[in-house]
């Protein structure tokens, strides 16, 4: 019987499976695309990692921001963000920093910060670092007869326009003394996107790049670190500045900021905006110290990025000479250098320290001596 | 859609694992191809795909006509309705403004005046690829070269085949009809290929053409007169480079994907710049093109048969027609008529001389003379090409020739482009083919570290989705 047994079913049959799988290669392709999908995951993740590190947050936006139907966002009232280089907290009121109260303490001078993403002090290492606070503490430890509050109104992101609204409809019912501006970035990017960006070929806002850039943090990273290599070495030379047009717009609205707090009897501080670029003295890295405002205005070359924030800051020069208006300059009060800079524009703590300040000084010797008509209610002379 | 868009990043992995997954199902997959093929067409502009249909059915019908009957009469009665469908929809859409514009120039030259009325029928991306390929179908079937396909859905994939749809390589039936046939198998080497080849195509989009163009060739034709002559050299020799590597770019990446998916196209480009005269040039620079009008154009007309007046005569026509087909302007029929003249003259150069400026036993010096003279004429026809407009093209040659300082506008990276570009073309194919043999030697993680690199480059090089120069055409 065992002879009769056929030669197959004596083969031993994990041998034939062996045979089978080596026969039939792994496709190598689908690793690959698989390798490359988990290593751009790993990358973005990586980057979110230090993002949330170094920020209390990956995608901060998310967190510090909620919509509004006037403003198109304000801050998210109680949101905060804890990081190993930065600590934020936005207050009930969705101000960045402490808790105010509404109804000012007897015996207070309260100012009111306005900006975009600079006065909010993106960059700064804690609500306290950020000038806004530190011109307080220079104000309080200087006046012993009155002390000192500050909302923080900037919203990262503002323009004039829209800081004009915030003041009329959410600072005004915290009755403040003093009213400092320092807003020029955010104006200067939507004035070039306004004049170039069609130029450009900006993405249509429901498309997948601008969905990809919007959302990649490591794009992002890629697009900030090549910014400048891009504007030095691959733009061709581009004669670009801002129109008059613009920067003439921005000073009218300005000034109706201005008009508007003097009809309220609110001092104003008009700052000019510090840069870490523009030194003429040092033009060697003067790429590197742009690099984030080529990459946010790419449509502007450095001397054209130089240009407008000279002319801008001229245009509030011009404003600052008029009653119940103080100019700081602090585009002169900062020196042109990376120490006082975090990027191009946003301070670090340094900086914000000089800024603090200077607004400061501002606020003891200019505002508050402003020959304006001042409200009855407000208690300058202590109670 | 295009290839270097986020939009076909995604597009393409979900057809090629359902085109894939289907492989068991020729009708399902051809008709999955024929789905995403449409799709990738009507991204761009919906209301056109009818367009493209019409030319499919009119082509799919007149070719079984044709087919069924004996009748020369109405083989040629169908013949010419193909053509008059599909010639028509082309001058219509593409030439309709050009011919109404010259024919009011003349009148008014006449001393008549007419006032030209305008049409704003956008031009359908790829209408002039896809209708040379089914006029090549229908020439095909009526020479008697080609039995016409019954199979509707495979026609329409031929014509519509989304990696070539919009630029080429225009495709022969002969050649792609036949892979519908054969059962798909997964060959894991050839889609390790397409995918290295479809980066490489990006490589030459995103980090040479698109970069010459931004840092060197538009600066420099927006205002040729305000510029040096070393400039203006510069953007001429930045131009060539920048047409070249943003078509075979393309071609790359078609022939990549079609390549994952399973099917070969021809190869559109073979180092052109090293072509040693005009008609080696022609036999290496959008081979698919000028094999076309080789076939169905040239050798109708006589080829080079007769007398050596009568093939310059030929090659001119052709020509002129080749840079009619680019675009509806005058430029670009100069730019044909430049060459059909140069490759005319050649000929009678090489009829009285009987010198052969193709022979490969020439000195190497001689040969490397040839190749120098051979790009700066295609480059100067080039600017031409570019500059389209008369004006521009007498400023870009008056200032050139002029020989004075201006403005600079080359940026240090249009130098390192240009030169990074001119020895990719110089490169030995032998180093090429060890670079690709050592691509595919390695591991998965490895080949994935190379393409994640590439893209991340991409990314931080690539500023925006500059469309290709050959969706224009």
């Amino acid at each position: 019987m065992s002879m009769a047994t056929s030669p197959a079913s004596v083969l031993p049959r994990p041998a034939a499976r062996v045979t089978a799988h080596v026969a039939r290669p792994r496709p190598k392709t689908w690793a690959t695309l698989v390798w490359m999908a988990a290593l751009l995951l790993t990358l973005e993740g990586a980057v979110r990692v230090r993002a949330w590190y170094r920020h209390g947050s990956a995608d901060p936006v998310a967190r510090i921001y909620q919509a509004d139907e006037r403003l198109g966002r304000r801050l998210a009232p109680g949101a905060a963000l804890a990081g190993a280089e930065r600590r934020l907290s936005i207050n009930q009121w969705g101000f960045r920093g402490a808790e105010v109260t509404r109804a000012k303490p007897a015996g207070t001078i309260r100012l009111a910060a306005l900006g975009d993403s600079t006065t909010f002090g993106m960059e700064a290492s804690s609500d306290e670092a950020v000038w806004v606070q530190q011109a307080v503490a220079h104000l309080n430890r200087a006046d012993d007869q009155r002390s000192y509050d500050a909302i923080n109104a900037a919203v990262p992101g503002y323009t004039i326009a829209q800081s004009y609204h915030q003041l009329a409809e959410h600072i005004a019912p915290f009755a403040p003394d003093v009213v400092v501006v320092y807003q020029v970035g955010t104006n200067i990017a939507a004035h070039g996107r306004r004049q170039f960006g069609a130029d450009v070929g900006q993405p249509a806002r429901r498309s997948l790049r601008r969905l990809a850039e919007e959302s990649s943090l490591l794009l992002n990273l890629i697009r900030l670190n090549t910014a400048a290599w891009r504007a030095r070495y691959v733009a061709p030379p581009r004669p670009r500045r801002l129109d008059d047009e613009g920067v003439l717009q921005y000073a009218a609205a300005v000034q109706r900021l201005v008009e508007y707090c003097r009809a309220q009897g609110w001092p104003v501080l008009l700052c000019t905006c510090p840069r870490a670029f523009g030194d003429p003295t040092a033009p060697t890295n003067q790429y590197t110290l742009a690099a984030s405002a080529l990459a946010n205005v790419p449509w502007l070359p450095l001397e054209g990025l130089n240009d407008a924030y000279d002319r801008y800051n001229d245009a509030l020069r011009r404003l600052g000479g008029q009653p119940g208006v103080t100019l700081v300059d602090l585009d002169r009060a900062v020196p042109k250098r990376g120490d006082y800079f975090a990027d191009a524009l946003h301070l670090n703590d340094a900086g914000h320290a000089v800024v603090g300040e200077a607004v400061a000084r501002a606020v003891r010797e200019g505002a508050l001596a402003a020959a304006v008509p001042m409200p009855t209610h407000l208690p300058l002379d202590g109670p | 859609m295009a290839f270097n868009s986020l939009h076909f990043l995604l597009f393409f992995p979900l057809v090629t694992t359902g085109a894939w997954l289907l492989r068991r199902h020729a009708g399902l997959r051809m008709l999955l191809l024929l789905f995403a093929s449409y799709y990738f067409y009507m991204s761009w502009n919906w209301k056109y795909a009818g367009l493209l249909l019409g030319s499919t059915l009119l082509d799919y019908v007149v070719a079984l006509g044709m087919a069924r009957t004996a009748s020369i009469f109405r083989r040629r009665l169908l013949f010419i309705a193909s053509l008059s469908g599909n010639l028509g929809v082309l001058f219509v859409f593409k030439y309709y403004n050009f011919f109404a514009d010259s024919v009011a120039q003349v009148a008014a030259g006449l001393g008549a005046p007419l006032a030209a009325a305008h049409h704003s029928l956008l031009l359908p991306v790829g209408i002039s690829f896809y209708t040379f390929q089914t006029l090549s179908y229908t020439i095909d079937v009526y020479r008697g070269q080609l039995q016409p396909t019954r199979n509707f859905l495979k026609f329409a994939l031929f014509v519509s085949f989304f990696p070539q749809l919009v630029a080429g390589p225009i495709v022969r039936a002969g050649h792609f009809l036949p892979q519908l046939d054969a059962r798909p198998r997964f060959d894991d080497r050839a889609a390790e290929l397409g995918l290295g080849r479809i980066f490489l195509g990006l490589f030459k989009k995103i980090c040479l053409a698109d970069l010459l163009g931004t840092a060197l060739v538009d600066p420099v034709f927006a205002n040729p007169g305000a510029c040096s002559s070393w400039t203006l050299l510069l953007a001429m020799y930045g131009y060539a480079f920048q047409i070249y590597y943003d078509f075979s770019g393309y071609s790359d990446i078609a022939l990549g994907a079609a390549k994952v998916l399973g099917f070969e196209l021809p190869i559109n480009f073979d180092r052109p710049y090293l072509a040693t005269s005009l008609r080696d040039f022609w036999r290496r620079w959008h081979i698919s093109l000028s094999t076309w009008l080789r076939d169905y154009l040239y050798m109708p007309l006589g080829g080079g048969r007769g007398s050596a007046l009568r093939t310059a005569r030929n090659l001119a026509l052709v020509m002129l027609l080749g840079g009619l087909w680019h675009g509806a302007a005058w430029g670009f029929v100069l730019w044909g008529a430049l060459h059909g003249l140069l490759l005319g003259a050649g000929r009678l150069f090489h009829h009285v001389t009987g010198i052969d400026a193709d022979r490969n036993d020439q000195p190497l010096v001689s040969r490397l003379a040839r190749v120098v003279v051979t790009f700066h004429l295609v480059a100067g026809c080039f600017v031409v090409f570019r500059a389209v407009e008369w004006p521009l093209i007498r400023a870009y040659f008056g200032t050139l020739l002029s020989f004075q300082p201006g403005l600079s506008v080359a940026t240090p990276a249009a130098y390192w482009v240009l030169l990074v570009a001119t020895l990719y073309e110089w490169v030995p194919r032998a180093w090429l083919r060890e670079m690709r043999r050592g691509y595919l030697a390695l591991p998965s993680p490895a080949q994935a570290g190379v393409l994640t690199t590439a893209l991340l480059v991409f990314a931080a090089v690539g500023s925006g989705e500059a469309p290709f120069i050959y969706f224009q055409f």
